[in-house]
């Protein structure tokens, strides 16, 4: 393997704000061997990673769609052109996931583009009025109760800092375990779950509280509609009220209000 | 900031990310819909990397060397130190035999309900009055249900719940009844909770398979190393030697027939009838009749 592009990658990464020290070298040594046109660092690399790569993409999407871009992103490496892009800031195997990922998002997000969005806020979105389980009263109030609730669940997270905010997202929204997400957070998966439930309680407070002073409820109704919405979220998603959560700093503190924490 | 690159996420994933920089993409993917995917999609591509060997399972071996070596020790001394000569030797009616110490077999284990039962009566109660799980729906994004969407409705409209009640939500009840059909045997229906136990910890697959989906778990007969349920009510798990089950109803396993005699390491399910399956050694096998024949990739 040439030294001087192992250097030149080395250099590369300390100029991405890498350190040195933390840097994957033999993967990064691996890389310029194949960027270089080593046969045997290509054969290493088929034999160690290609296999990771493909169950990647079969785990991504088991109807195995997610294959065809698993190809493209072998043929770009065969034609080594996309292990410039890796400095040894993590493993091999972790940065092709990764790269796998950003294409299958990227992707579909292209394809959610051209689809029309549903119409959330009609009634139709909720059901009929009078399709539900809880008699009449009840399910004729339900389209109010979850446009009361999207309401005051959206209010409620855009007040949680940005850190509890992603910790929702990691953990409810994208399905991520208690470990990955407390690893991205920098904290003990423990530590995770108790936020989690902090968390929780916060959202409860807040909920009620916007609908109490804002939308009027009594306790009754505040009652029955966190019920109707619990027992069937119908379309709420909290994915978007957590993507349409404008970003803040995480270094600022929020202060949050202890005694609205039951 | 702009949004992640494959090569920043990794480096985060990886735990490369130091500092301000950390700092700032923690800040950005908080209010970033396209990060926020990545992170789901790369979180669904774990299955990929093989799993290391628990480290665990060194520390439980660790935990039986240092009584076994006490033990040895102890033999070793009653061996050698000579009994004194002059000891009462009692009469043969003074001797009354003791029955054997009790020694923890599978059956008198608790199970872990009956652990959060001791530990938080009312949880447990509320565990067995709590309503069935909402079935899961699946979004257009990738196909995947958002059952942790509902959960976090469920449990934000539910205050009182901590955490120590969210795991008796998710553990057999202890009074939950046997399953239906094939009840495995009483030992192994304590071996199998506690396996079921251990599994639904690593893989988390309780929430979407119900409160009484490990009352009837497949018999311990060989490790169960990962579950998928893509579903309220179904889930597949595999384990060591082939072993593959699969639930559709929550509550009953049926094995699945598999090809070879090989260590199964990860599962990923999309419906009842569709799976695909990775074994230790890389390679991935695919069914698409709930187990009747499967594919090699």
């Amino acid at each position: 393997m040439p030294l001087e592009r192992f250097a030149e990658a080395l250099e590369r990464g300390a100029e991405r704000g890498a350190d040195v020290r933390a840097l994957h070298l033999e993967d990064l040594a691996l890389a310029c061997g194949c960027a270089a046109g080593d046969d045997a660092a290509w054969d290493h690399f088929i034999r160690e990673h290609r296999p990771t790569l493909y169950r990647a993409a079969d785990a991504l999407d088991p109807s195995g769609s997610a294959r065809d871009l698993a190809d493209g992103i072998y043929g770009e490496l065969f034609e080594r052109s996309l292990f410039r892009y890796f400095h040894g800031r993590s493993s091999l195997s972790t940065w092709l996931r990764a790269v796998l990922a950003q294409r299958h998002v990227d992707r579909l997000r292209a394809g959610r583009r051209l689809e029309p969005l549903p119409e959330e806020d009609s009634a139709a979105a909720v059901g009929p009025a009078n399709a539900g389980p809880y008699g009449t009263e009840l399910d004729s109030e339900r389209p109010r109760y979850f446009s009361l609730m999207r309401n005051a669940l959206q209010r409620a997270v855009e007040g949680l800092p940005p850190r509890d905010r992603l910790r929702l997202a990691c953990y409810y929204a994208q399905e991520l375990t208690l470990a990955e997400t407390g690893k991205l957070l920098g904290e003990h998966e423990a530590t995770c779950s108790r936020q989690l439930a902090r968390t929780r309680k916060t959202l409860r407070a807040e909920i009620e509280r916007v609908l109490r002073a804002e939308h009027r409820l009594n306790e009754a109704e505040i009652a029955a509609c966190v019920t109707s919405v619990s027992e069937d979220a119908g379309p709420l998603d909290l994915r978007h009220l957590l993507n349409t959560a404008e970003p803040v700093d995480v270094r600022k503190k929020v202060p949050v209000d202890r005694s609205k924490v039951r | 900031m702009n949004c992640l690159d494959a090569e920043t996420l990794a480096a985060w994933v990886d735990g490369g990310l130091k500092g301000a920089a950390l700092e700032d993409v923690r800040t950005h993917v908080a209010g970033c819909d396209r990060c926020q995917m990545l992170l789901g999609a790369m979180g669904r591509t774990r299955a990929a990397v093989p799993s290391p060997e628990p480290e665990h399972s060194r520390r439980r071996w660790l935990a039986w060397a240092v009584p076994l070596t006490a033990a040895a020790t102890a033999i070793a001394i009653w061996i050698a130190v000579p009994k004194p000569s002059s000891a009462p030797v009692p009469s043969a009616a003074a001797v009354s035999v003791a029955p054997p110490p009790a020694s923890p077999s599978l059956d008198t284990l608790p199970s872990p309900a009956a652990k959060e039962e001791a530990a938080s009566p009312q949880a447990s109660r509320d565990a067995k009055q709590a309503p069935p799980p909402p079935v899961a729906r699946e979004t257009s994004d990738a196909g995947r249900p958002v059952a942790r969407n509902d959960e976090l409705l469920r449990d934000a409209a539910r205050p009182e719940a901590d955490a120590r009640e969210q795991r008796a939500l998710r553990a057999p009840a202890a009074a939950a009844p046997a399953a239906p059909a094939a009840p495995p045997p009483e030992a192994a229906a304590g071996a199998a909770a506690q396996s079921a136990n251990v599994l639904a910890e690593r893989v988390q697959l309780a929430p979407r398979c119900g409160a009484a989906w490990s009352a009837a778990m497949p018999a311990a007969e060989s490790e169960l190393t990962a579950g998928s349920s893509p579903a309220t009510g179904i889930c597949w798990v595999v384990g060591r030697g082939g072993a593959v089950w699969r639930s559709v109803d929550g509550r009953t396993w049926q094995r699945v027939t598999f090809p070879e005699i090989t260590d199964l390491s990860a599962v990923m399910a999309t419906d009842a009838r569709s799976a695909s399956v990775s074994s230790a050694d890389g390679r991935t096998f695919r069914t698409s009749d709930g187990g009747l024949t499967w594919t090699r990739r």
